[in-house]
């Protein structure tokens, strides 16, 4: 079975009425690290709300066509239901930020899923080792840097320990050492056979992707394996994907 | 003792504003307002803060001190002016009264702010209240602080932006925060939206019950603490109801 | 003031000799309140109005914290900064406003108006130049079409993308015509081709003679544009 199945997907707002989404369909297998690349404002963001179901049951609009995520379709299921199977991690840092301490915010989500006591700890422990945020543990959340914020909302969506994670944006505010340790955690998610879906501007980062959606304005330009798309640079330079400073 | 059960804590406050009701003398109530500032004091609350908030309020309490005495007969006349009595020894004692009363159940709602508010829910939720309508109690705790912070960000950016709020006499003022209270309402809904999406997005609600990371646990020192607010309550009640 | 870090950058502020510094930082040292350790330690350094400044440094370093001091938003707990020969506690956030340009790491943030036009001509407007109404809807179309946000004019700002918004909040801040635009983290959100646009926008106002500093991670767009490298170590900067 796919890990994620979008057919036919269209979408607009419902303020503006713009299609922002247009007649998307793309599959992806578990196990498998996918880049979703495209100009900013091309409804990239969009589509990540669309796969966690908070497109159509947060915002309206007009919605066509069918997201399913792990075979759950996202119509049918609640967004809780639906975050069973995926994992979010939103763009702004500064809305998914709400416990009083680093540790109650990674603890939420496995309080949430009802797990034993020892096992939300032991989650917690692993998840803060493994992003190298042991420190923060007793922090008031939004009193960190614009990096460490980040860290943390991945923190909590990791503890969550979903088979798919989607992720828009959120290497571009960390160090080089954050950047690694990312990746490093997102090879090794790949290695357990997790889906993952990646947004992300620069090129270098999306290297470690085996697969590389293009969107433009809304349309689903290409569908590709890594290298090949990103050997093309006169399609990426083509598109803007790539820019000769 | 900052450790204590926010249960023992609620149960304290609601002793400690219940007596600085009932009591009705000034040395009494004085004891009370000491005894409640030592278990701030024991809570190792910052007491510098607690300060600068009673300096506000300072003014008001002026103000109903004198109007208080002025307006309260009988007793010792001590200050009249042509026949009228201005100060009685009743007005001062009522004063004094109304002084402490007040101050101890500001001190004494202070005691709630040396538990997180993550562990009121837990109270709250061990009293056996649905966890959605604790998690409303910290939504509205741990939110507030949140949007405060948002409309003073706001605040920043628009002063940034050339609008001198420091100069621009009251009259513009007025205008300006007319102007400006739609937006930011607007834009503390869209986070409140936002945040609730994202509770959402991590499974809240997902199954009807819920686990915790901690529970919490009576230790003997909330036994007594419990026990000794509960005693002294009631005979300070008894004794007001008896006599 | 004698720290061997202070001393350096002095040295390299004399080399600089001709050209005064736009702000100065003397001893420096910023600590949040209610906690132990300050996140800036004893600063001293001069900004220029001249290229464009480039401060780098691990996430939770304190450059954010650096650029809210310079901007007036937090006061340091020691030493003192100034502005342009004056102190900066002497001035009030519009004055400071008026000459540094600021973005936040977070746009959103800054963006507080009904349309993504109001938002710009709020600006030109508390400029205080006079302009008609026909002038300033003329100077707002400029910069829309500048910016590449013609098409969001009637748009609500907070429900642009993030990347919009970005453009949108550095668009706000340009028509104050500050002397010194101050961008943290600028280039997160931005797609190549929009940062290769921000970068010439930047090439324009060093140009101008005003000046730019920029936060950020971003190696490639520092090294492509930066005219002088810091790093901030341990509360520290060190000049590269
Ligand atoms: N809540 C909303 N209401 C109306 N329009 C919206 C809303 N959110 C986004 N849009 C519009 O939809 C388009 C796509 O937005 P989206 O956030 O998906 O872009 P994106 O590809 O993620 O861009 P970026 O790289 O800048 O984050 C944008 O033009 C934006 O203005
Ligand atoms: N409001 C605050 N109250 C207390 N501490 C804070 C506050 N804001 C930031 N800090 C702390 O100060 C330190 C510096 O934060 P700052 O935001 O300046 O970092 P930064 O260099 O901008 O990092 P990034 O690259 O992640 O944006 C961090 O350790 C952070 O936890
Ligand atoms: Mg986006
Ligand atoms: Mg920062």
């Amino acid at each position: 079975m796919d890990a994620i199945v979008v057919n036919q997907l269209s979408y607009s707002y419902q303020v503006s009425g713009r299609q922002i989404l247009k007649n998307i369909s793309f599959k992806v297998a578990p196990g498998e690290i996918v880049a979703l690349i495209g100009l900013s404002g091309c409804g990239k963001s969009t589509l990540c709300l669309c796969l966690g179901g908070i497109i159509p049951h947060y915002l309206g609009g007009e919605l066509t066509g069918r997201v399913s995520v792990n075979g759950k379709d996202t119509k049918e299921y609640k967004v809780a239901q639906l975050a069973l199977e995926v994992g979010l991690v939103f763009q702004d840092p500064d809305t998914q930020l709400f416990s009083p301490t680093v540790e109650d915010e990674i603890a939420f989500a496995p309080e949430n899923l009802c797990l034993p006591v020892e096992e939300i700890g032991s989650r917690i422990n692993k998840v803060l080792d493994i992003l190298g945020i042991s420190a923060l543990r007793k922090e008031n959340p939004n009193r960190l840097s614009g990096g460490q914020k980040h860290l943390v909302a991945m923190g909590a969506v990791l503890a969550l320990e979903p088979a798919i994670l989607v992720l828009d944006e959120v290497l571009a505010q960390l160090d080089p050492v954050g950047k690694k340790t990312i990746n490093d955690i997102l090879l090794d998610l790949r290695q357990q056979g997790k889906t993952i879906l990646i947004v992300e501007h620069d090129l270098e980062t999306v290297s470690i992707a085996d697969r590389v959606l293009v969107l433009e304005n809304g349309l689903l330009l290409r569908d590709g394996q890594a290298e090949t798309v990103l050997a093309d640079r006169e399609f990426l330079l083509r598109h803007k994907l790539e820019c000769e400073v | 003792m900052s450790d204590l059960d926010p249960r023992t804590k609620i149960v304290s406050i609601l002793c400690l504003s219940t007596l600085a009701v009932f009591l009705n003398e000034p040395w009494p109530l004085l004891l009370l307002f000491v005894f409640t500032l030592l278990i701030l004091l024991f809570l190792r609350i910052n007491f510098f803060r607690i300060t600068m908030r009673f300096k506000k309020l300072l003014p008001l309490l002026l103000l109903m001190l004198i109007i208080q005495s002025i307006f309260t007969a009988g007793g010792e006349v001590l200050i009249s002016f042509h026949d009228i009595n201005i100060l009685t020894s009743n007005g001062i004692n009522s004063a004094l009264c109304i002084l402490f009363r007040l101050l101890t159940l500001f001190s004494s709602a202070m005691i709630i702010m040396t538990s997180s508010s993550k562990d009121y829910v837990l109270a709250l939720t061990q009293l056996k209240i649905p966890y959605e309508i604790a998690f409303m109690v910290l939504v509205a705790l741990r939110f507030l602080p949140i949007f405060i912070e948002e409309i003073k960000d706001t605040l920043v950016a628009i002063q940034l932006r050339g609008v001198d709020l420091q100069r621009i006499p009251w009259r513009h003022k007025i205008k300006f925060y007319t102007r400006f209270l739609a937006p930011l309402l607007s834009r503390v809904m869209l986070k409140a939206h936002q945040l609730a999406i994202t509770m959402e997005a991590r499974a809240f609600r997902v199954y009807r019950r819920r686990t915790y990371l901690r529970l919490l646990q009576y230790s003997v020192a909330d036994y007594v603490v419990m026990v000794f607010f509960a005693i002294a309550t009631i005979v300070v009640l008894a004794r007001d109801f008896l006599y | 003031m004698f720290s061997a870090n202070g001393f350096i950058l002095r040295v390299l502020s004399v080399k600089r000799g001709w050209l005064m510094a736009y702000i100065e930082l003397e001893n420096v040292t910023f600590c949040y309140p209610g906690q132990s350790r300050p996140v800036l330690r004893d600063i001293n350094l001069s900004i220029y109005k001249e290229g464009v400044t480039a401060i780098t440094g691990a996430n939770g370093s304190g450059k954010t914290t650096f650029s809210k001091l310079l901007i007036g938003i937090l006061t340091p707990t020691k030493g003192w900064i100034k502005l342009n020969g004056q102190l900066l506690t002497s001035l009030t956030l519009a004055q400071i406003g008026r000459r540094i340009g600021y973005v936040f790491q977070n746009p959103g943030k800054q963006l507080f108006c009904e349309t993504v036009e109001e938002e710009i001509a709020f600006g030109v407007r508390n400029l205080g130049l006079g302009l008609s109404t026909d002038q300033v809807a003329q100077k707002v179309r400029m910069v829309l079409d500048y910016f590449e946000l013609t098409r969001y004019a009637q748009v609500y700002p907070l429900s642009l993308s993030a990347g919009e918004k970005r453009r949108l909040a550095i668009a706000a801040v340009f028509v104050l015509e500050p002397d010194l635009l101050l961008l943290d983290e600028p280039t997160t959100g931005l797609d190549p081709y929009r940062k290769k646009l921000l970068g010439d926008y930047l090439d324009k106002v060093i140009a101008a003679k005003r000046g730019v500093v920029i936060i950020s991670h971003d190696q490639k767009f520092i090294s492509r544009y930066a005219t002088r490298l810091i790093k901030l170590q341990e509360g520290q900067f060190v000049e590269e």
